[in-house]
């Protein structure tokens, strides 16, 4: 067979990840870039930063903020986001609050290009994979933060 | 002898005996095309060799951070296609609380001549129709954006509304941003 019919392999995706959920938006980010989860025992309260929440704890405060299916910090918290995670960002650690977060050890993934009338040249995702029929984009610490903490508003 | 003339009355001969043999007039070629409705009584046309599929009610994923156009992507035939708003590109915003899409027609476009035939989905309002349009009926480019200009090919009059004939490769193959 020729090798110019043959078709390049596809590109994969190896290590451990994170599926975060948050309302029909799913992440997948490298597990490196995201703590621990811990549960929220109560709702955040507002700050004076639109979109930014405070969290209490024995270890301190923590700022969290809620992701809408956009991708955009919503301005009030919902109360299925029980799930927070830390993400160490340029910007500074942010708590991010989830509905979901599964942890895929050992995961080989096929990634898939988004379609190229789709892939602004300053969005945040360029790839996505799809798990159990589900579209989960592919992302990482820093961009999920440039993206979501400059839109804030 | 006498003879008498036979006033036989002759049918006149019709002066236009050869009528039906002459070649008939040419007439006027109408070509098919799609017609899509983006928005409320506002339509737009495509070549029906690159529409390929009605999908109701199809399920989009939004796609964070895409363009302010895009609906997101649907899955058609194993494959992710983007889904077009045009009524968002045209009026250069995504109204607010835009309902769910109702209908999406698949087409197909190519970037350039000779690049691979690739696949989008333009949102509809309603179920578009197939008319036959001739080239008495063209006109002016619609004023209300300046991205007709860009995106369509030509443009006819159907109703008494301007329709332009969007030419599927520019409207995918390139990024509004």
């Amino acid at each position: 067979m020729s090798a110019i019919h043959s078709a390049p392999p596809q590109r994969e995706l190896r290590g451990n990840f994170v599926v975060l959920r948050a309302d029909t938006l799913r992440l997948l980010l490298p597990q490196a870039d995201v703590g621990a989860a811990s549960y929220l025992d109560q709702l955040p309260q507002a700050t004076d930063l639109p979109g930014v929440f405070r969290r209490g704890g024995a270890a301190g405060e923590q700022a969290v903020v809620a992701l809408s299916s956009q991708m955009r910090p919503l301005p009030q918290y919902p109360k299925d986001r029980f799930l927070v995670t830390p993400v160490v960002t340029p910007q500074g650690e942010f708590g991010f609050g989830w509905s979901e977060v599964q942890v895929l050890i050992d995961a080989r993934l096929k990634p898939q290009a988004l379609p190229a009338a789709l892939a602004a040249s300053n969005g945040p995702l360029k790839e996505f994979v799809e798990i159990e029929d589900q579209v989960v984009f592919c992302c990482d610490a820093a961009r999920l933060a440039d993206y979501a903490l400059a839109s804030r508003d | 002898m006498d003879t008498e003339l036979l006033d036989l009355e002759v049918p006149a001969a019709p002066v236009d005996i050869f009528v039906g043999d002459e070649p008939a007039p040419v007439a006027t070629l109408r070509a098919p095309a799609r017609l899509l409705e983006y928005d409320w009584k506002k339509f737009v046309a495509l070549p029906v060799h690159t529409t390929l599929e009605i999908v109701e009610q199809p399920q989009v994923i939004e796609v964070p951070g895409a363009p302010y156009y895009s609906a997101g992507m649907m899955r058609w035939q194993g494959r992710w296609l983007p889904v077009l708003d045009l009524c968002a590109l045209l009026s250069a915003y995504r109204k607010a609380g835009t309902p769910a899409l109702r209908h999406a027609l698949v087409v197909a476009y190519q970037t350039s001549p000779g690049q691979a035939i690739e696949h989008g989905a333009i949102a509809a309002a309603s179920l578009p129709q197939t008319l036959q349009v001739g080239d008495e009926q063209q006109c002016e480019l619609p004023g209300d954006s300046d991205l007709w200009a860009l995106i369509a090919s030509s443009c006819f009059s159907h109703a008494g509304t301007a329709v332009p004939i969007v030419h599927t490769g520019k409207l995918f193959g390139t990024v509004w941003d």
